[in-house]
């Protein structure tokens, strides 16, 4: 499995711990994996939980009218460098 | 037809759409009501789950065996409402004698500027609460909505009430919640129906009727995301022209802790499902969940109800609406020429019924439509048109036998039966074709047609019942395939039950045949594709 970059490792910490999934690693979530339905089978009230808790730890906010969003959510990995590009702290 | 058929186009949603408004808004509520008669009637005749849906519930509500005036109660409160959601949704609330119990807390909600959820219901008429909310009280309420699986009810929305239809959030997508959240913040009421569970939604059992049910629980999690408070609804319809609005606080703020999330989550939820139980037991005939609810279907059936569920609903819920606005002309016709229309049609089964050979010649693929399946098994009208096959393909082996007809109701599926009852005669499975998908005649002759287009110019034999020949015939013509017709019966037998298919089929052509006249006057020549 590919490995993750730590800052991804971060992201997928706070993922796992935000929406509480007992049964996965952090290390063991593949980045190029898709969050929602396929894959980790998020759905969008996990979304808005991640949406809330990435605003409390990097201090910017994820807005439902950004025509990226598909593109923002669909890995961990675009997710991370999205996060890495747009945080406050 | 000039063109070839493999390129008619199908017909959109347009002229029906077109049609309820213009019959709701021009010819007036008294008319559209004198009509939601016939229209019951033919529901409660036609759909066979939407009935055994609401047996199933006013068993329950009703605590005895229901008559079938009770259903006949039921199907009418429904289609009422719908009726007067073209009102509600235009805004004419004047017609309306209206009731709101609870005003005040969505009053000081909207006015405090802080959003909320508004928790709805498929009890009454939520529409009546948005006509409300935009054009009385000014209240800013969104709705989320599942379009994909509403396409009817979106399209609606848009030609009524464009303003309306922007406020709509739909369903789907990681942003879904994220609007949910920047709406509350603006200060909306954002509206949503908690008693049924899409497909891969989280749910809770909770004890409604006695019974354990799933409920979603995505409601009550936004609420606690957002921070805001939950208000209930209900508009329950009161017969005639009233409607009886009640709004009730279920929480000021829903909050969770993380280590018993799921265990506080079903105690909400289940607060919502008492007041729901509660209301439905007040207005039993405003239940509009007209399918297997507390799942009563015996295990085996349950796996694939349950996986079809969500779209065997909506499409019945779109032929309905088809269904209802394009009888209503058939019928007024029918009105106002004393029946007279119908002796055209009547004219025409009858005919062909009694004059259509059993015996054909020419035709390279045999098509033979599937009828309801009784207790899972070959109807004897469906094993007469099976015989028939036999016959043909005995007279030319060169020939290919389409056998068409979906699930309807049984475990399997219509076409799958008769291909087994067509090996078991000796046929070889490699002279059999089956399509599983299509519900009704149309429908069965439009998988036929796509399935039959890769071959160049196939000459076709339909075979079906006597009685069943003109209507098949009619709407074969519309999709401009010309098959051979072929009786399934030797000679039309005039017993009681067989007077009145053909009468019930006179009834389908008539309504066939208004419809394509009044689409070719308005401009739409293509041939109507909605009608069973």
């Amino acid at each position: 499995m590919e490995a993750l970059s730590p800052f991804e490792l971060e992201v997928a910490r706070l993922l796992v711990e935000t929406l509480h999934l007992e049964d996965i690693h952090p290390e063991h979530i593949a980045p190029e994996e898709p969050l929602f339905n396929d894959g980790l089978g998020l759905d969008s009230i996990d979304a808005l939980e991640l949406a809330l808790a990435i605003s409390k730890t990097y201090g910017f906010q994820l807005r439902s009218d950004d025509q990226q969003n598909l593109q923002v959510f669909a890995s961990l990995r675009t997710l991370s460098a999205h996060i890495a590009l747009n945080r406050a702290r | 037809m000039n063109r070839p058929w493999t390129q008619l186009p199908e017909r959109s949603n347009t002229l029906a759409l077109w049609l309820i408004r213009w019959i709701a808004l021009r010819l007036g509520r008294l008319a559209g009501r004198a009509l939601l008669y016939p229209i019951t009637l033919y529901f409660l005749l036609t759909t066979g789950e939407a009935r055994r849906g609401s047996q199933q519930f006013l068993r329950r509500a009703l605590a005895r065996e229901p008559n079938w005036r009770d259903q006949f109660r039921h199907m009418h409160c429904f289609a009422a409402t719908i009726l007067d959601r073209v009102y509600f949704l235009t805004g004419r609330l004047e017609h309306f004698a209206m009731t709101i119990h609870g005003s005040q807390s969505i009053l000081d909600q909207a006015e405090s500027g802080r959003g909320c959820i508004l928790l709805g219901s498929h009890l009454g008429s939520f529409e009546a609460l948005r006509g409300l909310g935009v054009h009385q009280r000014q209240l800013p309420i969104r709705m989320l909505m599942n379009t994909a699986h509403n396409p009817m009810m979106s399209q609606l929305l848009d030609v009524l009430n464009p303003e309306l239809a922007q406020g709509i959030i739909p369903v789907g997508g990681p942003e879904t919640l994220l609007k949910v959240s920047e709406s509350v913040e603006q200060g909306c009421l954002v509206g949503v129906l908690g008693d049924r569970v899409a497909p891969g939604e989280k749910a809770v059992a909770c004890r409604f009727f006695g019974q354990q049910v799933d409920f979603p629980t995505a409601p009550i999690i936004m609420a606690a995301l957002t921070g805001c408070p939950v208000i209930l609804c209900f508009g329950l319809y009161r017969g005639g022209h009233c409607y009886e609005v009640h709004f009730e606080r279920l929480a000021e703020r829903v909050v969770l802790d993380r280590r018993c999330r799921q265990e506080q989550v079903a105690v909400w939820v289940q607060r919502y499902v008492d007041r729901l139980e509660h209301y439905t037991r007040a207005a039993p005939y405003n239940w509009f969940n007209f399918y297997d609810y507390w799942q009563d279907a015996p295990l085996v059936d349950r796996a694939r109800v349950k996986v079809r569920r969500p779209q065997r609903f909506a499409r019945q819920l779109e032929m309905g609406w088809q269904g209802l606005w394009t009888l209503l002309l058939s019928n007024m016709l029918l009105l106002v020429t004393l029946g007279l229309s119908g002796l055209w049609p009547l004219r025409r089964v009858w005919r062909t019924a009694r004059d259509t050979p059993c015996q054909v010649v020419a035709g390279d693929w045999v098509i033979v439509l599937g009828m309801r399946l009784q207790h899972n098994q070959v109807s004897r009208d469906y094993a007469c048109r099976l015989e028939r096959a036999v016959v043909l393909y005995r007279a030319d082996p060169q020939r290919r036998i389409l056998l068409v007809g979906g699930q309807t109701g049984c475990r399997d599926s219509e076409a799958a039966r008769g291909r087994e009852y067509l090996l078991a005669r000796g046929l070889p499975a490699e002279a059999l074709v089956v399509e599983e998908q299509s519900l009704h005649t149309l429908d069965n002759l439009r998988h036929a047609r796509q399935l039959l287009e890769k071959y160049q110019t196939p000459s076709l034999v339909l075979v079906t019942s006597r009685y069943h020949l003109a209507r098949s015939e009619a709407l074969a013509q519309g999709l401009g395939l010309c098959p051979v017709l072929c009786a399934a019966e030797e000679r039309l037998r005039l017993d009681l039950l067989t007077v009145w298919r053909l009468v019930v089929e006179t009834a389908y052509l008539h309504w066939y045949e208004v419809y394509q006249r009044w689409a070719h006057w308005i401009g739409h020549r293509h041939s109507p594709a909605e009608i069973r």
